[in-house]
């Protein structure tokens, strides 16, 4: 296997008893883009978590398995750690009620980094890459609040980036935003796939058509079908996937 | 759920195919019967009626496009879209082999054949038969036949190598120089028929994409080297 960043070995993942992973075996690849795609409640938002160890925060989760990121088990890791590597992006913004820069600074400031021009550094470097730089380098003192939707959740992006993570997790990223912020953010993952491995929850099938590289569909709690976006789109092999691409449910 | 407009649309499209489909295979067989009596009113309707295969082919060209702009589809349904139009424009091709047949029927007005069509009808009888089976195929989504319409295909290609050799035997031989014309044009009808065959394996190919995602031709190619192993 070529380019793997994420090896994920039979995870199961319960809430209670309630099994909501079932044996989920997969390699996700590094640099690309991967959309996960399926029904309401089928578990991809639980999926998307247990990659930087934030499903299990919830009392009654519950999992065995595996999941290896450059060859490390992150189930055994310190959350924290991976979390570090992993960033991730929620479906509504989310910014701190503080200054754009002081968005940008709280994560390297946790990690350590104190020198000025170092933060300085980061600050318009995240913001460049979440494209969000020439609309806010004026304003670095305003408050995230004070930003658009779409602005928001390229602040929340650039903060995901200030701490130079390997991957980065996107839970319905646009759902909350008009389709010109929508267009902003899809091409901005795009670019972005050049320098991280993204991985990305969506309700919308066009927009993970237009945006990964491999798509994965799950129904029930099962990686029914992983394949290159390309064969999902025209030739799924499996008719559970063709029929929810089809729309006959969802 | 998926939608009921969207089904029905859907049904239109597979509607005015079959239709298409009856209708070109009806326009190739008359073209043959008009040759072989040299019917000029037979030509001259077969060439009229081409304009209603045109028709057909712009309206499900548009009903497709706007299928596709309304509901963007996948999977099997993406797959069936595509090649419903390709499907039509292989079978508009074949009607205007069969204006090309007729042509040559009302420009020999008035005259005999040369000699009875032999090959000729062996070759548009494996025509008739495999637009036949294109139809099953479609209807009784039944792909076993699409392989042997693959096979029917090289049949008709030997037989138009005969008449190749066997015509220009006859053109050296014959001093008239009308039936020499004859003789060449049915040799271009020939190569219509020919033409034809290729369209139908065409067919056959998009229909075995449409149900499967596979490449038929590949699939044969494959069958034949493990078969020789
Ligand atoms: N904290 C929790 N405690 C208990 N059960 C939970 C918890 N979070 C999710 N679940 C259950 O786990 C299942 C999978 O939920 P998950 O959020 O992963 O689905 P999803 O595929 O992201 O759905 P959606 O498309 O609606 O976001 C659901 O049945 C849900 O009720
Ligand atoms: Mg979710």
């Amino acid at each position: 296997m070529e380019n793997i960043i994420f090896e994920i070995k039979k995870l199961n993942f319960y809430y209670g008893s309630n099994h909501i992973l079932k044996d989920v075996e997969c390699g996700i690849q590094k640099n690309k883009v991967t959309a996960i795609v399926g029904p309401s409640g089928c578990g991809k938002t639980t999926f998307l978590r247990t990659l930087n160890r934030m499903s299990d925060l919830a009392p009654t989760a519950n999992y065995t398995g595996k999941i290896f990121l450059d060859g490390e088990n992150i189930l055994d890791q310190d959350p924290i750690k991976v979390r570090e590597k992993v960033g991730m992006v929620f479906q509504q913004p989310n910014p701190f009620p503080k200054s754009i820069r002081n968005n940008l600074t709280y994560g390297p400031k946790l990690h350590g980094e104190k020198n000025k021009k170092v933060l300085d550094e980061i600050v318009e470097s995240s913001l460049k890459q979440a494209a969000l730089w020439d609309e806010v380098k004026d304003n670095l003192k305003k408050s995230g609040m004070a930003l658009s939707g779409g602005q928001q959740q390229r602040l929340c992006i650039a903060r995901a980036l200030s701490v130079k993570p390997e991957v980065l997790l996107l839970d319905e990223p646009t759902s909350a935003l008009d389709p010109i912020a929508t267009s902003k953010i899809e091409e901005l993952v795009e670019e972005l796939s050049k320098n991280y491995t993204i991985i990305i929850v969506t309700h919308n099938l066009q927009q993970a058509l237009r945006i990964s590289d491999y798509m994965m569909f799950f129904y029930l709690g099962e990686l029914v079908e992983f394949d290159r976006t390309e064969k999902m789109a025209t030739k799924p092999s499996d008719k559970r996937t063709n029929d929810y691409l089809r729309g006959i449910f969802s | 759920m998926r939608q009921r407009h969207l089904e029905e649309d859907f049904e239109h499209i597979k509607t005015y195919l079959s239709e298409m489909m009856e209708d070109v295979r009806k326009q190739i067989l008359d073209s043959i019967n008009a040759l072989e009596h040299i019917n000029y009113e037979k030509a001259v309707k077969i060439i009229k009626d081409d304009d209603l295969i045109d028709d057909f082919q712009r309206k499900i060209e548009n009903e497709t496009f706007a299928y596709i702009g309304r509901y963007n589809p996948l999977a099997e349904d993406l797959r069936y879209v595509i090649m419903v139009i390709k499907i039509a424009t292989d079978l508009e091709r074949i009607a205007d082999l069969a204006v090309n047949i007729s042509k040559v029927v009302k420009k020999h007005k008035g005259e005999q054949l040369p000699k009875p069509l032999v090959h000729i009808k062996k070759m548009s009888g494996y025509v008739i038969k495999m637009l036949d089976d294109v139809l099953n195929a479609y209807y009784e989504t039944d792909l076993s036949v699409t392989k042997k319409i693959c096979y029917d295909d090289e049949e008709i290609d030997k037989i138009y190598k005969f008449i190749k050799e066997e015509i220009s035997v006859k053109i050296i031989e014959c001093d008239d120089i009308s039936e020499v014309k004859f003789f060449i044009d049915l040799l271009l009808v020939a190569r219509f028929l020919e033409r034809v065959g290729d369209h139908i394996v065409n067919i056959a190919e998009e229909l075995y994409y449409m149900e499967m995602g596979e490449n038929l031709h590949e699939v044969i190619e494959i069958e034949k080297k493990l078969s020789k192993e």
